[in-house]
């Protein structure tokens, strides 16, 4: 059988334990999990829903000839027997993937029922009745409950819920519904059971602002546009003979701070002559000069991060 | 139109990078034309649990700008495509996680289904591929721990508008210490869509660099990997049942060993 190997729950070997009295205890306790049983170079599984056995393996057996080969074996002073725990909620996701393992249900060797007595089993069973299953149980019945219960009577409880379930009766799902009462549970108090609790807002637009890039906010963005826009024109109006000096930043905080810079720059002389004679630079020295400028600025702004100029697109006009 | 979707878990070693693995392999094996991105390019193992290490091209050539994504493009198991991550720390420093986004645009084409493999934690990178994103699945163990850093990594998700698809519980053992699904579906208002039972055979084959569905699509870890695979993309799961072991059969796995 295909199962999922995990920590043993309990580990005895044959002669160590009444094996009958094993299976009664588990069915008690309703188990669900599975049985290994290893003897020698054989292995063999016993699956078990609510303490019921369901499906069987040994060897090469399968089913009903799998459990009387385990039998056979399982009070051997060299059996390896060993208890696994499966959660409810897998039970039948295990039956279901080794269904060829499968245990057909016992059934009650009695007379064929008469037409009537087939009639009243199938019926749905009446409002009183399922009033009655699903009333909290007395004192009195709830120590009768605790006895063990015998194989076919615990059998006979998951077939009836199993054939409600499956015939989509009212009652199977009002069942159905009160399982899902019993399960909603209060977020808060599960929260402080395992000592959880939610990351606040502020922590949240911390972590976020991390991923944006740094710590930079639309206000700070501004600021630096503004910034940087003052120092390049002031640097730029540092040259000799320009007139005046537009500058223009647009910056974008996303994926990573960058944008685009425009400078306008505007002489005072066009004139060649006065231009060899003063020594001012050429339109294509001044727009380098420039370029130097901006790149310096924005290095001296951004210090620790020199790479960031290759996120500015820097135009230069020179009028 | 390619479903993007991001496996994210908050915690290291819950078992991430071996549910995407194989999660990516059962969604080819359905017929998807699926790619598979390790975007855990500090801490990347998704090469190692298929069985690729050792790749000349990875995604950290990507990222750095010295190779185009299809050059680390890669066929894995079942036909799913794979983009490593590559385990070169020389490779990490010259990383630019902006192209992130940039790769996965051209990864999209002529794929139904891009899976990526985030990184563990809140960092940068983390954050990178839950926003690349349009869906993310959260897979966590039943403990504590696990349970506190998910629950995070769901509010982040929350925040960046990416859809959660649900909650996948790995290694799940019927220990009372652990959390129940209703518990887990509790703390994090996410649904639980799949539970992935402990199994050493899982460490085994990630060992050997052989997805679980692939070297025993018997087993339970493997049916409810295919089963997730299923639901995600809506088809019907016929669960995989085990074959009648014959003597001989029997006789020699108990000779190599139990189970």
């Amino acid at each position: 059988m295909e199962l999922p190997i995990t920590r043993p729950t309990q580990v005895s070997y044959g002669d160590e334990l009444d094996f009958d009295k094993f299976l009664e205890k588990l069915a008690r306790k309703r188990y669900n999990g599975f049985i290994r049983v290893t003897h020698a170079s054989s292995e063999g599984h016993i699956l078990l829903k609510e303490g019921i056995p369901v499906a069987a393996s040994y060897d090469r057996y399968m089913k009903k000839e799998a459990m009387e080969k385990i039998l056979e074996i399982i009070d051997k002073i060299n059996t390896l027997i060993e208890l696994f725990e499966v959660k409810e909620s897998h039970i039948d996701y295990l039956i279901e993937i080794n269904k060829v393992y499968k245990l057909e249900p016992i059934k009650e060797k009695v007379k064929p029922p008469t037409e009537i007595e087939t009639k009243e089993e199938t019926k749905p069973p009446t409002e009183i009745e399922t009033k009655e299953e699903t009333k909290p149980p007395t004192e009195i019945e709830t120590k009768e409950e605790t006895k063990p219960p015998t194989e076919i009577e615990t059998k006979e409880v998951i077939d009836e819920l199993e054939v409600a379930e499956a015939t989509g009766t009212k009652e199977a799902s009002g069942i159905a519904a009160e399982r899902e009462e019993i399960k909603v549970l209060n977020r808060e108090e599960v929260m402080k059971k395992y000592g959880l609790k939610d990351i606040d807002e502020e922590e949240v637009e911390k972590v976020l602002e991390a991923y944006k890039g740094g710590a930079i906010t639309t206000i700070d963005i501004e600021r630096v546009e503004l910034t940087l826009m003052n120092k390049i024109k002031q640097s730029i109006m540092g040259i000799p003979n320009i007139k005046s000096a537009e500058v223009m930043i647009f910056l974008e905080n996303m994926p990573e701070l960058g944008g685009d810079i425009k400078v306008l720059i505007e002489r005072e002389s066009k004139g060649l002559l006065s231009r060899l004679i003063s020594g001012v630079m050429n339109e294509e020295e001044l727009r380098e000069h420039t370029y130097d400028i901006i790149e310096m600025e924005i290095k001296k702004t951004f210090r620790g991060y020199p790479e960031i100029i290759e996120n500015f697109n820097i135009n230069i006009e020179v009028h | 139109m390619t479903r993007v979707i991001t496996v994210a878990s908050g915690k290291g070693g819950v078992g991430k990078t071996i549910v995407t693995a194989n999660l990516g392999v059962a969604l080819a094996s359905y017929g998807e034309s699926v790619v598979v991105l390790d975007a855990d390019i500090a801490m990347a193992n998704l090469e190692l649990v298929l069985g690729m290490e050792g790749k000349s091209v990875t995604l950290h050539d990507v990222l750095a700008g010295k190779a185009p994504i299809e050059e680390a493009i890669y066929e894995g198991p079942e036909g799913v495509k794979v983009v490593p991550a590559g385990i070169s720390l020389e490779g990490l420093r010259n990383v630019k996680l902006e192209r992130l986004e940039e790769t996965l645009s051209h990864l999209v084409e002529n794929t139904d289904i891009l899976l990526i493999d985030a990184p563990a934690g809140l960092e940068k990178d983390a954050i990178s591929a839950l926003a690349a994103a349009d869906e993310v699945l959260l897979v966590t163990t039943p403990e504590v721990p696990s349970i506190s850093d998910v629950l995070k990594t769901k509010i982040i998700a929350d925040k960046l508008d990416v859809n959660i698809i649900g909650v996948v519980v790995n290694r799940e053992q019927h220990d009372k210490t652990f959390l129940t699904k209703e518990e887990i579906e509790t703390i994090l208002e996410v649904p639980v869509i799949a539970v992935i039972p402990e199994d050493v055979e899982v460490s085994r084959s990630a060992a050997f660099g052989e997805p679980i569905v692939v070297k025993n699509p018997k087993s339970p870890v493997s049916n409810a990997i295919m089963k997730l695979a299923a639901d995600l993309i809506g088809k019907e799961f016929h669960p995989i049942e085990p074959d009648k072991k014959g003597v001989i059969a029997k006789l020699i796995s108990g000779l190599m060993g139990r189970r």
